[in-house]
Protein backbone atom coordinates (compact mmCIF):
# COMPACT_ATOMS: atom_id res chain seq x y z
CA UNK A 1 0.00 0.00 0.00
CA UNK A 2 2.69 2.62 1.03
CA UNK A 3 4.85 2.53 -2.28
CA UNK A 4 1.22 3.23 -3.87
CA UNK A 5 0.33 5.65 -2.03
CA UNK A 6 3.26 7.50 -2.66
CA UNK A 7 3.02 7.32 -6.22
CA UNK A 8 -0.43 8.84 -6.06
CA UNK A 9 0.82 11.54 -3.59
CA UNK A 10 4.09 12.67 -4.51
CA UNK A 11 2.66 15.10 -6.92
CA UNK A 12 -0.21 16.61 -5.05
CA UNK A 13 2.55 16.61 -1.88
CA UNK A 14 5.06 19.28 -3.60
CA UNK A 15 2.11 20.93 -4.92
CA UNK A 16 0.88 21.69 -1.12
CA UNK A 17 5.23 23.08 -0.72
CA UNK A 18 4.68 24.84 -3.80
CA UNK A 19 0.82 26.36 -2.18
CA UNK A 20 2.61 26.85 1.08
CA UNK A 21 5.64 29.45 -0.31
CA UNK A 22 3.29 31.60 -2.06
CA UNK A 23 0.53 31.55 0.38
CA UNK A 24 2.39 31.68 3.71
CA UNK A 25 4.07 35.11 2.27
CA UNK A 26 1.00 36.70 0.57
CA UNK A 27 -0.87 36.30 3.55
CA UNK A 28 1.63 38.22 6.10
CA UNK A 29 0.47 41.21 3.45
CA UNK A 30 -3.06 40.36 4.00
CA UNK A 31 -2.89 39.89 7.55
CA UNK A 32 -1.02 43.01 7.97
CA UNK A 33 -3.71 44.88 5.75
CA UNK A 34 -6.48 43.40 7.79
CA UNK A 35 -8.12 42.36 4.61
CA UNK A 36 -8.34 38.52 5.31
CA UNK A 37 -11.06 37.81 3.03
CA UNK A 38 -10.31 39.58 0.04
CA UNK A 39 -8.61 36.44 -0.75
CA UNK A 40 -11.71 33.96 -0.41
CA UNK A 41 -13.66 37.17 -2.23
CA UNK A 42 -10.75 36.88 -5.29
CA UNK A 43 -10.99 33.26 -5.15
CA UNK A 44 -14.41 33.22 -5.45
CA UNK A 45 -14.41 35.63 -8.39
CA UNK A 46 -11.62 33.09 -9.86
CA UNK A 47 -13.99 30.40 -9.75
CA UNK A 48 -16.92 32.57 -11.11
CA UNK A 49 -14.62 33.50 -14.19
CA UNK A 50 -14.07 29.65 -14.50
CA UNK A 51 -17.43 29.38 -14.36
CA UNK A 52 -17.98 31.50 -17.35
CA UNK A 53 -15.89 30.38 -19.16
CA UNK A 54 -17.11 26.58 -18.84
CA UNK A 55 -20.76 28.39 -19.87
CA UNK A 56 -19.08 29.13 -23.43
CA UNK A 57 -17.50 25.54 -23.45
CA UNK A 58 -14.33 26.01 -21.91
CA UNK A 59 -13.58 22.72 -19.73
CA UNK A 60 -11.91 23.74 -16.55
CA UNK A 61 -7.75 22.93 -17.76
CA UNK A 62 -8.13 24.74 -21.20
CA UNK A 63 -5.96 28.13 -21.37
CA UNK A 64 -9.19 30.13 -22.24
CA UNK A 65 -10.36 29.21 -19.08
CA UNK A 66 -7.17 30.55 -17.12
CA UNK A 67 -7.77 33.52 -19.41
CA UNK A 68 -11.05 34.10 -18.07
CA UNK A 69 -10.73 33.10 -14.26
CA UNK A 70 -7.50 35.78 -14.74
CA UNK A 71 -9.56 38.37 -16.08
CA UNK A 72 -12.34 38.68 -13.76
CA UNK A 73 -9.62 38.10 -10.36
CA UNK A 74 -8.49 41.52 -12.39
CA UNK A 75 -11.33 42.95 -12.29
CA UNK A 76 -11.66 42.51 -8.67
CA UNK A 77 -8.13 43.28 -7.80
CA UNK A 78 -9.08 46.97 -9.68
CA UNK A 79 -12.84 47.34 -7.73
CA UNK A 80 -10.24 46.34 -4.61
CA UNK A 81 -7.69 48.95 -5.46
CA UNK A 82 -10.49 51.58 -6.10
CA UNK A 83 -12.00 51.35 -2.99
CA UNK A 84 -9.09 52.05 -0.21
CA UNK A 85 -10.41 55.03 0.89
CA UNK A 86 -7.92 56.69 3.28
CA UNK A 87 -10.27 57.98 5.75
CA UNK A 88 -11.96 54.89 5.84
CA UNK A 89 -15.23 55.63 5.07
CA UNK A 90 -16.66 52.41 4.42
CA UNK A 91 -15.04 49.58 5.62
CA UNK A 92 -13.12 47.87 2.61
CA UNK A 93 -13.96 44.41 4.48
CA UNK A 94 -17.54 45.29 4.13
CA UNK A 95 -17.11 46.11 -0.04
CA UNK A 96 -14.92 42.73 0.25
CA UNK A 97 -17.88 40.28 1.72
CA UNK A 98 -20.21 41.79 -0.67
CA UNK A 99 -17.90 41.05 -3.40
CA UNK A 100 -17.58 37.41 -2.22
CA UNK A 101 -21.45 36.82 -1.88
CA UNK A 102 -22.23 38.07 -5.25
CA UNK A 103 -19.45 36.38 -7.31
CA UNK A 104 -20.71 32.86 -5.55
CA UNK A 105 -24.09 34.10 -6.17
CA UNK A 106 -23.09 34.36 -9.79
CA UNK A 107 -21.19 31.00 -10.01
CA UNK A 108 -24.25 29.52 -8.84
CA UNK A 109 -26.32 30.94 -11.86
CA UNK A 110 -24.03 30.80 -14.00
CA UNK A 111 -22.96 26.75 -13.55
CA UNK A 112 -27.08 26.41 -13.40
CA UNK A 113 -26.80 26.95 -17.18
CA UNK A 114 -24.10 25.13 -17.65
CA UNK A 115 -23.69 21.24 -18.85
CA UNK A 116 -22.91 19.90 -15.53
CA UNK A 117 -22.87 23.18 -12.65
CA UNK A 118 -22.85 21.54 -9.53
CA UNK A 119 -20.44 19.29 -9.71
CA UNK A 120 -18.45 22.46 -11.41
CA UNK A 121 -19.06 24.46 -8.15
CA UNK A 122 -17.86 21.40 -5.85
CA UNK A 123 -14.95 21.21 -7.59
CA UNK A 124 -14.14 24.80 -6.90
CA UNK A 125 -14.56 24.63 -3.46
CA UNK A 126 -12.91 22.05 -2.45
CA UNK A 127 -10.57 21.33 -5.56
CA UNK A 128 -8.50 18.32 -7.02
CA UNK A 129 -5.51 18.13 -5.31
CA UNK A 130 -5.30 14.10 -6.23
CA UNK A 131 -5.78 14.69 -9.95
CA UNK A 132 -1.98 16.82 -10.07
CA UNK A 133 0.73 15.51 -12.26
CA UNK A 134 4.76 16.49 -12.16
CA UNK A 135 4.08 18.36 -15.07
CA UNK A 136 1.34 21.13 -13.45
CA UNK A 137 3.77 21.22 -10.38
CA UNK A 138 6.82 22.49 -12.09
CA UNK A 139 4.60 24.90 -14.29
CA UNK A 140 3.06 26.22 -11.15
CA UNK A 141 6.10 26.30 -9.30
CA UNK A 142 7.60 28.08 -12.10
CA UNK A 143 4.85 30.94 -12.13
CA UNK A 144 5.03 31.62 -8.73
CA UNK A 145 8.68 31.88 -8.36
CA UNK A 146 7.87 34.59 -11.21
CA UNK A 147 5.62 36.58 -8.87
CA UNK A 148 7.91 35.60 -5.91
CA UNK A 149 11.01 37.61 -7.93
CA UNK A 150 8.39 40.54 -8.39
CA UNK A 151 7.33 41.37 -5.17
CA UNK A 152 10.89 40.63 -4.06
CA UNK A 153 11.91 43.92 -6.18
CA UNK A 154 8.90 45.42 -4.96
CA UNK A 155 9.60 44.97 -1.72
CA UNK A 156 9.91 47.86 -0.16
CA UNK A 157 6.31 49.69 -0.97
CA UNK A 158 4.71 46.60 -0.73
CA UNK A 159 5.86 45.89 2.90
CA UNK A 160 5.70 49.52 4.04
CA UNK A 161 2.08 49.92 1.97
CA UNK A 162 0.69 46.66 4.24
CA UNK A 163 2.09 47.68 7.41
CA UNK A 164 1.76 51.39 7.35
CA UNK A 165 -0.33 53.08 4.60
CA UNK A 166 -0.63 56.62 6.14
CA UNK A 167 3.37 56.59 6.36
CA UNK A 168 3.40 55.13 2.25
CA UNK A 169 0.83 58.34 1.45
CA UNK A 170 2.79 60.88 3.01
CA UNK A 171 5.58 59.29 1.53
CA UNK A 172 4.56 59.86 -1.82
CA UNK A 173 4.00 56.41 -2.84
CA UNK A 174 0.92 56.11 -5.13
CA UNK A 175 -0.86 54.09 -3.04
CA UNK A 176 -3.20 53.04 -5.55
CA UNK A 177 -1.02 51.68 -8.02
CA UNK A 178 0.90 49.41 -6.08
CA UNK A 179 -2.24 48.26 -4.41
CA UNK A 180 -3.39 47.51 -8.02
CA UNK A 181 -0.25 45.35 -8.17
CA UNK A 182 -0.35 44.04 -5.40
CA UNK A 183 -3.82 42.61 -5.69
CA UNK A 184 -2.78 41.63 -9.87
CA UNK A 185 -0.49 39.81 -8.47
CA UNK A 186 -2.35 38.07 -5.76
CA UNK A 187 -4.69 37.62 -8.22
CA UNK A 188 -2.72 35.59 -10.45
CA UNK A 189 -2.10 33.32 -7.66
CA UNK A 190 -5.36 32.64 -6.51
CA UNK A 191 -6.79 32.14 -10.20
CA UNK A 192 -3.95 29.21 -10.35
CA UNK A 193 -4.26 28.01 -6.91
CA UNK A 194 -8.36 27.36 -7.01
CA UNK A 195 -8.01 25.75 -9.89
CA UNK A 196 -6.05 23.16 -8.09
CA UNK A 197 -6.24 23.42 -4.49
CA UNK A 198 -10.27 25.08 -4.26
CA UNK A 199 -11.25 28.25 -2.63
CA UNK A 200 -11.12 26.33 1.22
CA UNK A 201 -7.82 25.09 0.87
CA UNK A 202 -6.76 28.20 -0.89
CA UNK A 203 -7.95 30.23 1.82
CA UNK A 204 -6.27 28.04 4.40
CA UNK A 205 -2.87 28.15 2.77
CA UNK A 206 -3.29 31.64 3.36
CA UNK A 207 -4.26 32.77 6.12
CA UNK A 208 -3.11 30.32 8.52
CA UNK A 209 0.55 29.79 8.35
CA UNK A 210 0.72 33.76 8.11
CA UNK A 211 -1.25 33.49 11.21
CA UNK A 212 0.91 31.29 13.12
CA UNK A 213 3.92 32.87 11.97
CA UNK A 214 2.38 36.48 12.97
CA UNK A 215 1.44 34.75 16.83
CA UNK A 216 4.91 33.58 17.35
CA UNK A 217 6.91 36.01 15.09
CA UNK A 218 8.34 39.37 15.85
CA UNK A 219 9.96 40.51 12.71
CA UNK A 220 8.68 39.96 9.29
CA UNK A 221 11.35 37.29 8.11
CA UNK A 222 10.62 35.49 11.02
CA UNK A 223 7.12 35.39 10.13
CA UNK A 224 8.11 34.15 7.39
CA UNK A 225 9.93 31.15 8.11
CA UNK A 226 7.45 30.04 11.07
CA UNK A 227 4.57 30.84 8.21
CA UNK A 228 6.62 28.40 6.23
CA UNK A 229 7.08 25.50 8.36
CA UNK A 230 4.02 25.92 9.75
CA UNK A 231 2.38 25.33 6.58
CA UNK A 232 4.48 22.29 5.28
CA UNK A 233 3.94 20.90 8.58
CA UNK A 234 0.60 21.06 8.07
CA UNK A 235 0.72 19.89 4.59
CA UNK A 236 2.21 16.55 5.64
CA UNK A 237 0.14 15.88 8.74
CA UNK A 238 -2.72 16.27 6.33
CA UNK A 239 -1.56 13.92 3.45
CA UNK A 240 -0.78 11.11 5.97
CA UNK A 241 -4.41 11.73 7.81
CA UNK A 242 -5.91 11.32 4.63
CA UNK A 243 -4.10 8.49 3.51
CA UNK A 244 -4.44 6.56 6.76
CA UNK A 245 -7.82 7.63 7.40
CA UNK A 246 -9.48 6.86 3.84
CA UNK A 247 -10.35 10.36 3.68
CA UNK A 248 -10.66 13.10 0.78
CA UNK A 249 -7.34 14.81 0.89
CA UNK A 250 -8.37 18.48 0.55
CA UNK A 251 -10.81 18.61 2.92
CA UNK A 252 -8.44 16.37 5.08
CA UNK A 253 -5.63 19.58 4.81
CA UNK A 254 -8.01 22.29 5.21
CA UNK A 255 -9.33 21.00 8.94
CA UNK A 256 -5.58 19.65 9.84
CA UNK A 257 -5.10 23.71 9.10
CA UNK A 258 -7.90 24.36 11.14
CA UNK A 259 -6.87 21.94 14.22
CA UNK A 260 -3.68 22.63 13.98
CA UNK A 261 -4.36 26.10 14.55
CA UNK A 262 -5.87 25.84 17.41
CA UNK A 263 -3.68 23.54 19.44
CA UNK A 264 -1.02 26.85 18.35
CA UNK A 265 -3.35 29.02 19.74
CA UNK A 266 -3.62 27.38 22.85
CA UNK A 267 0.11 26.53 23.43
CA UNK A 268 0.36 30.44 22.45
CA UNK A 269 -2.44 31.22 25.06
CA UNK A 270 -0.40 29.29 27.76
CA UNK A 271 2.65 30.07 26.85
CA UNK A 272 2.35 33.81 26.65
CA UNK A 273 2.97 36.16 30.06
CA UNK A 274 -0.06 37.52 31.72
CA UNK A 275 -0.70 41.02 29.83
CA UNK A 276 -3.29 42.46 32.70
CA UNK A 277 -2.20 44.61 34.94
CA UNK A 278 -3.43 43.88 38.51
CA UNK A 279 -6.45 45.17 39.79
CA UNK A 280 -6.92 48.09 42.02
CA UNK A 281 -7.27 47.19 45.48
CA UNK A 282 -10.89 47.37 47.17
CA UNK A 283 -11.95 50.29 48.31
CA UNK A 284 -11.52 50.32 52.22
CA UNK A 285 -14.18 50.68 54.44
CA UNK A 286 -14.84 54.81 54.63
CA UNK B 1 -68.18 56.16 -33.54
CA UNK B 2 -67.99 55.53 -37.16
CA UNK B 3 -63.63 55.07 -36.46
CA UNK B 4 -64.39 52.73 -33.63
CA UNK B 5 -66.89 50.42 -35.72
CA UNK B 6 -64.26 50.25 -38.77
CA UNK B 7 -61.61 49.37 -36.24
CA UNK B 8 -64.07 47.09 -34.55
CA UNK B 9 -64.54 45.01 -38.04
CA UNK B 10 -61.51 45.16 -38.72
CA UNK B 11 -60.25 43.55 -35.52
CA UNK B 12 -63.20 41.43 -35.99
CA UNK B 13 -61.98 40.06 -39.56
CA UNK B 14 -58.03 39.57 -37.84
CA UNK B 15 -59.70 37.28 -35.46
CA UNK B 16 -61.63 35.58 -38.10
CA UNK B 17 -58.20 35.17 -40.29
CA UNK B 18 -56.55 34.23 -37.12
CA UNK B 19 -59.30 31.37 -36.58
CA UNK B 20 -59.53 30.26 -39.70
CA UNK B 21 -55.31 29.49 -39.78
CA UNK B 22 -55.62 27.34 -36.96
CA UNK B 23 -57.86 24.64 -37.35
CA UNK B 24 -54.87 22.23 -38.40
CA UNK B 25 -53.37 22.97 -35.73
CA UNK B 26 -56.63 22.08 -33.36
CA UNK B 27 -57.77 19.50 -34.70
CA UNK B 28 -54.06 17.56 -34.41
CA UNK B 29 -53.34 18.84 -30.71
CA UNK B 30 -50.90 17.15 -29.37
CA UNK B 31 -50.60 16.06 -25.37
CA UNK B 32 -48.34 17.24 -23.13
CA UNK B 33 -46.24 15.21 -21.42
CA UNK B 34 -42.81 16.00 -19.71
CA UNK B 35 -40.47 13.52 -19.23
CA UNK B 36 -37.31 13.42 -16.08
CA UNK B 37 -34.45 12.34 -18.35
CA UNK B 38 -33.96 13.08 -22.01
CA UNK B 39 -33.61 9.04 -22.56
CA UNK B 40 -37.02 9.03 -21.68
CA UNK B 41 -38.16 12.35 -23.73
CA UNK B 42 -36.23 10.00 -26.70
CA UNK B 43 -38.48 6.92 -26.10
CA UNK B 44 -41.38 8.48 -25.59
CA UNK B 45 -41.34 10.14 -28.82
CA UNK B 46 -40.81 7.14 -31.13
CA UNK B 47 -43.75 5.46 -28.75
CA UNK B 48 -46.02 8.75 -29.58
CA UNK B 49 -44.47 10.30 -32.70
CA UNK B 50 -47.05 13.24 -33.80
CA UNK B 51 -48.96 12.59 -31.17
CA UNK B 52 -47.17 13.98 -28.36
CA UNK B 53 -45.49 17.11 -27.38
CA UNK B 54 -42.20 16.07 -25.59
CA UNK B 55 -40.44 18.26 -23.22
CA UNK B 56 -37.18 17.05 -20.87
CA UNK B 57 -36.43 18.60 -18.16
CA UNK B 58 -32.87 17.80 -17.99
CA UNK B 59 -30.09 17.48 -20.80
CA UNK B 60 -27.92 14.84 -21.60
CA UNK B 61 -24.81 15.83 -19.64
CA UNK B 62 -25.78 16.14 -16.16
CA UNK B 63 -26.06 14.13 -12.90
CA UNK B 64 -29.31 13.33 -13.06
CA UNK B 65 -29.33 12.47 -9.08
CA UNK B 66 -29.11 15.98 -8.36
CA UNK B 67 -31.18 18.27 -10.29
CA UNK B 68 -32.21 22.05 -8.98
CA UNK B 69 -35.51 23.28 -9.56
CA UNK B 70 -36.32 25.81 -11.79
CA UNK B 71 -39.40 27.89 -12.08
CA UNK B 72 -39.80 26.90 -15.84
CA UNK B 73 -40.00 23.53 -15.00
CA UNK B 74 -42.66 24.12 -12.38
CA UNK B 75 -44.58 25.88 -15.23
CA UNK B 76 -43.77 22.93 -17.68
CA UNK B 77 -44.95 20.65 -15.05
CA UNK B 78 -48.47 22.80 -14.48
CA UNK B 79 -49.28 22.29 -18.11
CA UNK B 80 -48.74 18.88 -18.54
CA UNK B 81 -50.68 16.26 -19.21
CA UNK B 82 -48.24 13.10 -18.57
CA UNK B 83 -45.45 12.82 -16.67
CA UNK B 84 -42.62 10.24 -17.18
CA UNK B 85 -40.27 9.01 -14.91
CA UNK B 86 -37.07 7.03 -14.34
CA UNK B 87 -38.15 5.73 -10.77
CA UNK B 88 -35.88 4.06 -8.76
CA UNK B 89 -35.03 7.15 -6.90
CA UNK B 90 -33.09 8.65 -9.45
CA UNK B 91 -35.82 11.19 -10.22
CA UNK B 92 -36.74 11.92 -6.73
CA UNK B 93 -35.84 15.59 -6.73
CA UNK B 94 -39.45 15.84 -8.91
CA UNK B 95 -41.37 15.34 -6.05
CA UNK B 96 -40.48 18.71 -4.63
CA UNK B 97 -41.60 20.09 -8.08
CA UNK B 98 -45.05 18.20 -8.32
CA UNK B 99 -46.21 19.18 -5.31
CA UNK B 100 -45.33 23.04 -6.50
CA UNK B 101 -46.98 22.43 -9.82
CA UNK B 102 -50.51 21.61 -7.93
CA UNK B 103 -51.42 19.46 -11.26
CA UNK B 104 -53.60 16.39 -10.78
CA UNK B 105 -52.69 14.57 -13.73
CA UNK B 106 -49.20 14.23 -12.51
CA UNK B 107 -49.71 13.91 -8.68
CA UNK B 108 -48.74 10.13 -6.97
CA UNK B 109 -51.53 8.06 -8.30
CA UNK B 110 -52.48 10.51 -10.82
CA UNK B 111 -53.63 9.47 -14.05
CA UNK B 112 -50.78 10.84 -15.95
CA UNK B 113 -47.57 9.78 -14.27
CA UNK B 114 -45.62 6.94 -15.46
CA UNK B 115 -43.36 5.40 -14.06
CA UNK B 116 -41.12 3.05 -16.42
CA UNK B 117 -39.22 1.07 -14.00
CA UNK B 118 -42.37 -0.72 -13.48
CA UNK B 119 -42.25 -4.52 -13.64
CA UNK B 120 -38.09 -3.76 -14.72
CA UNK B 121 -35.73 -6.63 -13.99
CA UNK B 122 -33.29 -4.25 -11.52
CA UNK B 123 -29.45 -4.86 -10.49
CA UNK B 124 -28.14 -4.32 -8.10
CA UNK B 125 -30.74 -4.41 -5.06
CA UNK B 126 -29.22 -4.03 -1.72
CA UNK B 127 -29.43 -6.88 0.57
CA UNK B 128 -28.11 -4.59 3.38
CA UNK B 129 -29.85 -2.11 5.30
CA UNK B 130 -28.65 1.16 3.25
CA UNK B 131 -28.37 4.69 5.08
CA UNK B 132 -27.06 8.13 4.36
CA UNK B 133 -23.46 6.84 5.65
CA UNK B 134 -22.60 5.34 2.55
CA UNK B 135 -23.10 8.49 0.09
CA UNK B 136 -26.42 8.43 -1.85
CA UNK B 137 -26.48 4.93 -2.91
CA UNK B 138 -29.59 3.55 -4.42
CA UNK B 139 -31.70 1.94 -2.14
CA UNK B 140 -33.97 0.22 -4.24
CA UNK B 141 -31.30 -0.88 -6.68
CA UNK B 142 -29.61 0.99 -9.66
CA UNK B 143 -31.48 3.15 -11.52
CA UNK B 144 -29.60 4.00 -14.67
CA UNK B 145 -31.08 1.53 -17.15
CA UNK B 146 -32.40 3.83 -19.45
CA UNK B 147 -29.75 3.31 -22.45
CA UNK B 148 -29.31 -0.32 -21.76
CA UNK B 149 -31.17 -1.16 -25.57
CA UNK B 150 -32.43 -4.22 -23.91
CA UNK B 151 -34.60 -2.67 -21.58
CA UNK B 152 -36.12 -0.32 -24.67
CA UNK B 153 -39.33 -2.94 -24.86
CA UNK B 154 -40.30 -2.78 -21.01
CA UNK B 155 -39.74 0.95 -20.99
CA UNK B 156 -41.95 1.55 -24.41
CA UNK B 157 -43.84 -1.07 -22.83
CA UNK B 158 -45.16 1.28 -19.75
CA UNK B 159 -44.81 4.51 -21.73
CA UNK B 160 -47.42 2.81 -24.19
CA UNK B 161 -49.44 1.80 -21.41
CA UNK B 162 -48.90 5.20 -19.57
CA UNK B 163 -50.12 7.39 -22.59
CA UNK B 164 -53.14 4.90 -23.52
CA UNK B 165 -54.61 5.85 -19.93
CA UNK B 166 -55.06 9.35 -20.96
CA UNK B 167 -55.77 8.85 -24.68
CA UNK B 168 -56.91 5.37 -24.97
CA UNK B 169 -58.60 5.65 -28.62
CA UNK B 170 -54.76 6.17 -29.59
CA UNK B 171 -53.49 2.77 -28.36
CA UNK B 172 -53.19 0.86 -31.48
CA UNK B 173 -51.07 3.88 -32.88
CA UNK B 174 -48.79 3.72 -29.85
CA UNK B 175 -49.06 0.12 -30.08
CA UNK B 176 -47.61 0.07 -34.04
CA UNK B 177 -44.83 3.11 -33.13
CA UNK B 178 -43.48 0.80 -30.28
CA UNK B 179 -43.45 -1.76 -32.55
CA UNK B 180 -41.50 -0.21 -34.89
CA UNK B 181 -38.79 1.55 -33.33
CA UNK B 182 -37.92 -2.19 -31.75
CA UNK B 183 -38.03 -3.39 -34.67
CA UNK B 184 -35.14 -0.67 -35.70
CA UNK B 185 -33.50 -1.36 -32.39
CA UNK B 186 -33.58 -4.76 -33.06
CA UNK B 187 -31.79 -4.37 -36.33
CA UNK B 188 -28.86 -2.06 -34.73
CA UNK B 189 -28.76 -4.33 -31.80
CA UNK B 190 -27.30 -7.44 -34.52
CA UNK B 191 -24.55 -4.81 -35.46
CA UNK B 192 -23.65 -3.81 -31.69
CA UNK B 193 -23.45 -7.39 -30.83
CA UNK B 194 -21.10 -8.15 -33.58
CA UNK B 195 -18.94 -4.98 -32.65
CA UNK B 196 -18.23 -5.82 -29.16
CA UNK B 197 -18.30 -10.09 -29.69
CA UNK B 198 -14.53 -10.03 -29.79
CA UNK B 199 -13.90 -8.15 -26.75
CA UNK B 200 -16.98 -10.26 -24.90
CA UNK B 201 -16.13 -10.57 -21.41
CA UNK B 202 -13.66 -7.87 -20.99
CA UNK B 203 -13.36 -5.65 -17.82
CA UNK B 204 -13.73 -2.52 -17.53
CA UNK B 205 -13.39 0.28 -14.61
CA UNK B 206 -16.78 3.17 -14.16
CA UNK B 207 -16.49 6.30 -12.71
CA UNK B 208 -19.90 6.11 -11.44
CA UNK B 209 -21.72 3.20 -10.97
CA UNK B 210 -24.03 3.88 -13.72
CA UNK B 211 -23.09 1.67 -16.60
CA UNK B 212 -23.81 -1.63 -14.98
CA UNK B 213 -27.21 -2.54 -17.31
CA UNK B 214 -24.98 -1.42 -20.39
CA UNK B 215 -21.97 -3.37 -19.66
CA UNK B 216 -23.55 -6.65 -18.70
CA UNK B 217 -26.18 -6.62 -21.95
CA UNK B 218 -22.93 -6.99 -24.09
CA UNK B 219 -21.02 -9.15 -21.65
CA UNK B 220 -18.81 -6.92 -20.40
CA UNK B 221 -17.73 -6.77 -16.86
CA UNK B 222 -17.47 -3.97 -14.06
CA UNK B 223 -14.00 -4.47 -12.53
CA UNK B 224 -14.76 -1.62 -9.90
CA UNK B 225 -15.47 2.14 -9.95
CA UNK B 226 -13.93 5.62 -8.91
CA UNK B 227 -16.27 6.87 -6.38
CA UNK B 228 -16.82 4.56 -3.96
CA UNK B 229 -20.04 6.64 -2.55
CA UNK B 230 -21.43 8.10 -5.31
CA UNK B 231 -21.39 12.15 -4.65
CA UNK B 232 -18.25 12.06 -2.35
CA UNK B 233 -14.91 12.60 -3.32
CA UNK B 234 -12.43 9.24 -3.91
CA UNK B 235 -9.73 8.78 -0.97
CA UNK B 236 -6.26 7.92 -1.79
CA UNK B 237 -6.50 4.79 -0.24
CA UNK B 238 -9.82 3.96 -1.92
CA UNK B 239 -7.45 5.17 -5.68
CA UNK B 240 -4.90 2.92 -4.84
CA UNK B 241 -6.61 0.15 -4.34
CA UNK B 242 -8.35 0.88 -7.59
CA UNK B 243 -5.46 1.02 -9.48
CA UNK B 244 -4.21 -1.95 -8.28
CA UNK B 245 -7.41 -4.04 -9.11
CA UNK B 246 -6.47 -2.05 -13.00
CA UNK B 247 -3.02 -3.28 -13.16
CA UNK B 248 -4.16 -6.98 -11.48
CA UNK B 249 -7.02 -7.30 -14.12
CA UNK B 250 -5.43 -6.44 -16.80
CA UNK B 251 -7.95 -3.36 -16.95
CA UNK B 252 -7.94 -1.12 -20.08
CA UNK B 253 -10.25 1.27 -19.86
CA UNK B 254 -12.11 3.87 -17.59
CA UNK B 255 -15.52 4.67 -18.62
CA UNK B 256 -16.75 8.44 -17.36
CA UNK B 257 -19.78 10.57 -18.19
CA UNK B 258 -19.78 14.38 -18.76
CA UNK B 259 -20.30 15.50 -15.44
CA UNK B 260 -17.63 13.42 -13.83
CA UNK B 261 -13.72 14.87 -13.13
CA UNK B 262 -11.97 14.32 -15.88
CA UNK B 263 -8.98 15.53 -14.83
CA UNK B 264 -8.98 12.86 -12.19
CA UNK B 265 -10.16 10.09 -14.07
CA UNK B 266 -6.97 10.87 -16.64
CA UNK B 267 -4.93 10.66 -13.55
CA UNK B 268 -6.11 7.21 -12.48
CA UNK B 269 -5.78 5.98 -15.98
CA UNK B 270 -2.24 6.87 -16.79
CA UNK B 271 -1.38 5.44 -13.39
CA UNK B 272 -3.17 2.02 -14.18
CA UNK B 273 -1.71 2.16 -17.62
CA UNK B 274 -5.44 2.41 -18.77
CA UNK B 275 -7.60 4.84 -21.09
CA UNK B 276 -10.04 6.92 -20.01
CA UNK B 277 -12.91 6.89 -22.14
CA UNK B 278 -16.10 9.28 -22.52
CA UNK B 279 -19.28 7.68 -23.27
CA UNK B 280 -22.83 9.04 -23.40
CA UNK B 281 -24.78 8.49 -20.62
CA UNK B 282 -27.83 9.96 -21.42
CA UNK B 283 -29.05 10.96 -24.82
CA UNK B 284 -27.58 14.32 -25.86
CA UNK B 285 -24.75 13.50 -23.28
CA UNK B 286 -22.27 13.65 -26.09
CA UNK B 287 -21.68 15.33 -29.36
CA UNK B 288 -23.42 12.68 -32.19
CA UNK B 289 -25.36 10.66 -29.24
CA UNK B 290 -28.66 13.08 -29.78
CA UNK B 291 -30.80 9.86 -30.35
CA UNK B 292 -31.42 7.19 -28.89
CA UNK B 293 -30.12 4.80 -31.40
CA UNK B 294 -27.17 7.21 -31.71
CA UNK B 295 -26.44 7.43 -28.08
CA UNK B 296 -26.11 4.00 -28.05
CA UNK B 297 -24.61 3.21 -30.95
CA UNK B 298 -21.54 5.86 -29.84
CA UNK B 299 -21.01 4.09 -26.86
CA UNK B 300 -20.73 0.72 -28.57
CA UNK B 301 -18.33 2.30 -31.11
CA UNK B 302 -16.44 4.28 -28.34
CA UNK B 303 -15.54 1.18 -26.14
CA UNK B 304 -15.56 -1.24 -28.90
CA UNK B 305 -12.67 0.60 -30.41
CA UNK B 306 -11.00 1.60 -26.93
CA UNK B 307 -10.76 -1.94 -25.81
CA UNK B 308 -9.96 -3.64 -29.26
CA UNK B 309 -6.48 -1.45 -28.63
Amino acid sequence: MLPELLALLWAPFLMCLVLTGIHAYLGVHVLAREVVFVDIALAQIAALGATAAFLLGWELDTWESYVFGLTATIAGALVLALTRTRRRRVSQEAVIGVVYAASSAGAVLLSDRAAHGAEQVRTMLVGNLLAVNGAEVVKVAVLYGLIGVFHWLCRRPFFLISTDPDGAFAAGWRVRLWDFLFYASFGVVVTSSVRIAGVLLVFSYLIVPALAGVMLGASIPSKLLIGWAFGTFVSVVGMIASATFDLPTGATVVCAFALTLVALWAVYLRARPAARPPSPPLAGPA
Amino acid sequence: MRRVRVLGFIALGLLAAATALTPAAQAARKLRVVTTIPDLKALTEAVGGDLVDVDSLSRGVVNAHEIEIRPSMMLKLRRAEVLVENGLELDSWIDVAIQGSNNANIIRGGAGLIDVSRSLPVLEVPTVRVDRSMGDVHPRGNPHYSLDPGMAPIITQNIVDGLARVEPEHRPTFERNRQAFLAELDRHMGEWSKMLEPVKGSRVVVYHPQWIYFLTRFGLVEAGWVEERPGIPPSPQHLVRLVRTMKDQGVKVLVYAPWNDQKLAARIAEEAGAKPVLLAQMVGGVKGADSYISAVDYNVKALAQALRQ
